[in-house]
């Protein structure tokens, strides 16, 4: 009789930790969507119909790191998550204008590269590349727009007018 | 659902058979575990702190997942109860404080992304299914392998194998849904993924050639692997439809291996081991009695 009695205890115990096991990670990960380890996966979820694409290239045409004035696309892959009052990841990345999926417009692209140059006085200039990747017709996609910018440092031109000023004197 | 057909349904969840799957599955995860683990980085702890994107995040201080010798400390401590586990040592305990270390080693990985990292969630979720078998059973585990006939004796209950099944499906069917929720039926449209193609994926792939040379393809790969994902909870209504899900998803990881070199591999395998048929073969039946169709 025990015997039986300990096997229908252990029988119902089985059924209720099923019982929670699948309601736990059912219910939770629908409220929370990015609590380790609960998790409804957001990979991919971002839906984009264009996206940028930089380049930086130096006064003597060699290429420079992105992340240096700020436009290094951060995380391409997964949305940030938004739930339990919270908006971002573990870690921040490095601070960049290029969200994926918009494209930057100059003005601000010019005001980013120029705050950045002030701490590289060695760069009296750069060219920047902005190319636009989108649909080019129905069937593919390619290059829809394409801007290039000389950007000055504006340390340079802080230079240039007290070489003008010593001239005067 | 008439009483009678509930009652058998459970009947047949409690229902126990030889435990070859059992034994032979919880070493490859306990392996494929430890490869994970294995695999981790610290992250990026040098960073500002962002939001809490873990459990113990949430109850912990940032110091915890910033000093690296914590994270080393649980490492190696996750090995030493997993190989435990593994030899079947200090049961059920060992198999709870594998659970334990691996969760909190890759919450301290979460924690010091400025990403995510979804690889690591489906074997934390099996982990856990297998301490709750080792929970109910180590008592019968342990007297069989002291009379010496672990092989033969009925050890391994069906729901384990259920819940692996469930465990793997939910992650792809939230997955899904995510994208759903997201964008809607027109995530699917094919246009995104040509441009996640031509931005980042490997130019000299087969899959990467053939999305981007018609957007037609493009949305019938991309709106194939949304519905795929979206209906991968179908795997727990039968033994056909399990196999073909498992073996979409296996595709599925495949293409995004060669276009992008996301790897997923661990998912692969345990989707492999758990969807494709080879709990249903003769070897893990119930003594005298053949397995019912999933």
């Amino acid at each position: 009789m025990s015997g039986s009695e300990d096997r229908s205890h252990g029988t119902r115990a089985e059924l209720l930790a099923i019982g929670a096991f699948c309601a736990i990670t059912f219910a939770v990960p629908l409220v929370v969507r990015e609590l380790y380890p609960f998790s409804t996966p957001t990979m991919f979820s971002f839906q984009v119909e264009q996206c940028c694409v930089y380049h930086v290239i130096d006064h003597e045409g060699q290429p420079l790191s992105l992340r240096t004035f700020g436009l290094q696309l951060n995380n391409p892959h997964d949305p940030p998550v938004t739930s339990l009052g919270r908006h971002g990841y573990g870690r921040k990345s490095p601070f960049s204008i290029h969200n994926y999926g918009a494209v930057a417009p100059r003005d601000e692209v010019v005001r980013q590269v120029q705050q950045c140059l002030l701490r590289h006085p060695e760069l009296p200039f750069v060219l920047v590349r902005q190319a636009v990747i989108g649909p080019i017709d129905s069937r593919s996609v390619g290059l829809v727009g394409e801007s290039t910018w000389q950007i000055d440092n504006p340390l340079d031109e802080t230079r240039t007018s007290q070489r003008l000023d010593n001239r005067q004197r | 659902m008439p009483a009678d057909s509930l009652t058998a349904r459970t009947r047949n969840l409690l229902q126990r058979s030889r435990p070859f799957f059992g034994q032979f599955s919880l070493w490859a995860l306990l392996l494929t575990c430890m490869y994970l683990v294995a695999d981790l980085g610290h992250g990026y702890p040098d960073r500002d702190k962002d939001s809490a994107v873990s459990v113990i995040g949430l109850l912990l201080p940032e110091s915890f997942f910033s000093d690296e010798r914590v994270f080393e400390l649980c490492r190696w401590a996750f090995f030493a109860v997993a190989i435990c586990w593994f030899f079947r040592v200090g049961l059920p305990v060992t198999s709870w404080l594998t659970v334990v270390f691996y969760t909190v080693v890759a919450s301290i990985y979460w924690e010091n992304l400025p990403w995510f990292r979804h690889k690591y969630l489906v074997p934390n979720w099996l982990l856990i299914v297998y301490a709750m078998w080792m929970q109910f059973c180590s008592t019968e585990i342990k007297t069989s392998l002291a009379r010496g006939d672990f092989w033969r004796s009925r050890l391994f209950p069906r729901w384990v194998y259920v819940l692996s099944v469930y465990s793997i499906a939910l992650f792809y069917t939230f997955s899904g849904y995510s994208k759903l929720l997201a964008c809607g039926p027109g995530w699917g449209s094919g246009l995104s993924l040509q441009i996640w193609m031509q931005l980042f994926g490997n130019q000299e792939s087969y899959v990467t050639e053939f999305v981007l040379s018609d957007r037609r393809a493009a949305a019938i790969l991309q709106s194939g692997a949304l519905w795929l994902e979206c209906l991968a909870f179908a795997a727990l209504l039968s033994s056909r439809l399990r196999i073909a899900i498992g073996l979409g998803l296996i595709g599925l990881h495949l293409a995004i291996d060669s276009s992008f070199g996301i790897d997923f591999r661990t998912n692969i395998l345990l989707v492999a081991l758990f969807f494709l048929p080879i709990y249903d073969l003769k070897l893990a039946r119930p003594l005298g009695n053949d397995l019912a169709a999933a």
